[in-house]
């Protein structure tokens, strides 16, 4: 039972949000609704089981003194400190100035890096010789250069960046969808029909 | 049947669900028929999948080392669009967990949502309870690393920094951020393979991962570690791949034809 009955929410569920999906009827669409509603609250919960998680990992790597546990200590006053102003500040402008001027600001900062990792990247392949590699570096070269707001021979890049982004990437990416789309339809049927259980 | 047909009165179907209802429900019969076929008479013959020869050969290297495999499974959250890519990945957790338990072999999961990281722990508690060794079981394999797509991308880099694992299979949802775990691999010289259906993301992992799991790939990668019954989907996407290019060429060579005429 502790198995069927999991499987059994999944199939009903699934094939409620399915049939709202195609058809119009106001019984379907308000299940539809709350179990939507449902699973954001059951996403909510998770998060405390997250939370938990983090706070178990990191306590035990420092217990252990193991390599790199002074982050550990950083990531742990760093979460409780998110989860006081979560709980204290809520709605607040201390609330707001958290995200704004610390959260933010970092993951923008961690984005920037990765501007570093792709030119590794493109070196990487580079120096390995490996055909797509050095296509997609020549070719994501030509697309950035074509697309600078300068004058002379860049600017007939722009024409080569126009065809390259209209002709083989769109169609590279058309070939991928089609295949993304039916790969994404069989799973859905693979977990709807009980035939996989990836969780388990 | 009273509500049943009171149900169907006020029910309304616009053309285009009409259809979409129409190919779900052949795609749904024919999936079903093939992996039945699959079940009953053997797996489909498919093309083998470099990356699942890369898990194979990984997992055999961390058998013998006792080093630590990775999955990072993404900042994908079941129960939105990410779900297909956060379930092949989570697919993938299992398959190591059932072996794992056995070969006492360390798998670390490290995940960026929490309804991700529900499910790393169940695959994992599964694989060990279904081999006999419930006490291989250890909830801190699975990491909740941050929630925040570049954060759990440090996160990730950082940890590969500090204990390099033998390797590390990036399946999951994940977008450009996973090249910086990525460059971290290569820098430390971990074997890995990886993979997104996202497009955007997908350069991410070509020439940097020795074999990349390009689009639709990321969704076979059950049939190709060997998942018999996964093998009647795959058949089912071929037989629907080839509709769609014969109504591509139709179309294209109808157009054509109109024109010069």
């Amino acid at each position: 039972m502790r198995r069927v009955l999991p499987g059994l929410v999944a199939l009903v569920a699934g094939a409620i949000i399915l049939l709202d999906f195609f058809l119009e009827n106001p019984l379907l669409d308000a299940l539809g609704a709350s179990l939507l509603e449902g699973a954001v609250i059951l996403g909510a919960c998770a998060l405390l089981l997250g939370l938990i998680n983090l706070l178990l990992v990191h306590e035990r790597r420092i217990r252990r003194r193991e390599r790199g546990w002074a982050m550990s200590v950083a990531i742990l006053l760093a979460s409780v400190a998110s989860l006081v102003v979560g709980l204290v500040a809520w709605q607040t402008p201390t609330f707001d100035w958290f995200y704004r001027y610390l959260l933010f600001p970092l993951e923008a900062s961690a984005g920037a890096l990765l501007a570093f990792a792709i030119a590794e990247a493109a070196l990487h392949a580079w120096r390995f010789g490996r055909l797509e590699g050095l296509l997609l570096a020549g070719a994501g070269l030509v697309v950035l250069l074509g697309s600078l707001p300068v004058g002379g021979w860049l600017e007939r890049l722009g024409s080569v960046r126009d065809w390259l982004v209209a002709v083989p990437v769109l169609a590279a990416v058309r070939g991928l969808l089609l295949g993304v789309a039916l790969g994404v339809v069989a799973t859905g049927l693979r977990v709807l029909l009980w035939i996989d259980r990836p969780y388990e | 049947m009273g509500l049943v047909a009171q149900l169907l009165q006020s029910t309304y179907v616009s053309t285009e669900g009409a259809w979409g209802l129409a190919v779900l429900g052949l795609f749904a019969l024919l999936f079903i028929t093939l992996t039945m076929r699959a079940m009953a008479s053997g797996p489909f013959a498919t093309r083998p999948l470099a990356a699942a020869e890369r898990i194979r050969s990984a997992f055999a290297r961390a058998t013998e080392t006792g080093e630590e495999v990775q999955v990072a499974l993404g900042s994908g959250r079941l129960g939105t669009a990410a779900t297909p890519d956060t379930l092949a990945g989570l697919y993938l957790v299992s398959y190591l967990a059932r072996r794992a338990a056995l070969a006492e072999v360390p798998v670390r999961v490290r995940v960026g949502e929490a309804t991700a990281l529900a499910g790393a722990l169940a695959a994992l508690q599964h694989g060990a309870v279904a081999t006999g060794y419930p006490e291989a079981f250890d909830p801190g394999q699975a990491e909740f690393i941050a929630p925040l797509p570049f954060a759990y991308a440090l996160g990730v880099a950082e940890a590969m920094r500090r204990s390099p694992p033998v390797a590390n299979a990036m399946v999951g949802c994940s977008g450009a951020e996973a090249l910086l775990p990525i460059m971290v691999g290569v820098e430390e010289g971990v074997q890995q393979v990886g993979g997104t259906s996202d497009p955007a993301a997908l350069p991410f992992y070509l020439g940097t991962v020795e074999a990349p799991l390009l689009g639709e790939e990321v969704y076979a990668l059950g049939a190709a570690l060997g998942e018999g019954e996964h093998t009647g989907s795959l058949a089912t996407q071929d037989v629907f791949r080839a509709l769609i290019a014969c109504g591509i060429l139709a179309s294209v060579i109808l157009t054509l034809l109109r024109r010069f005429a």
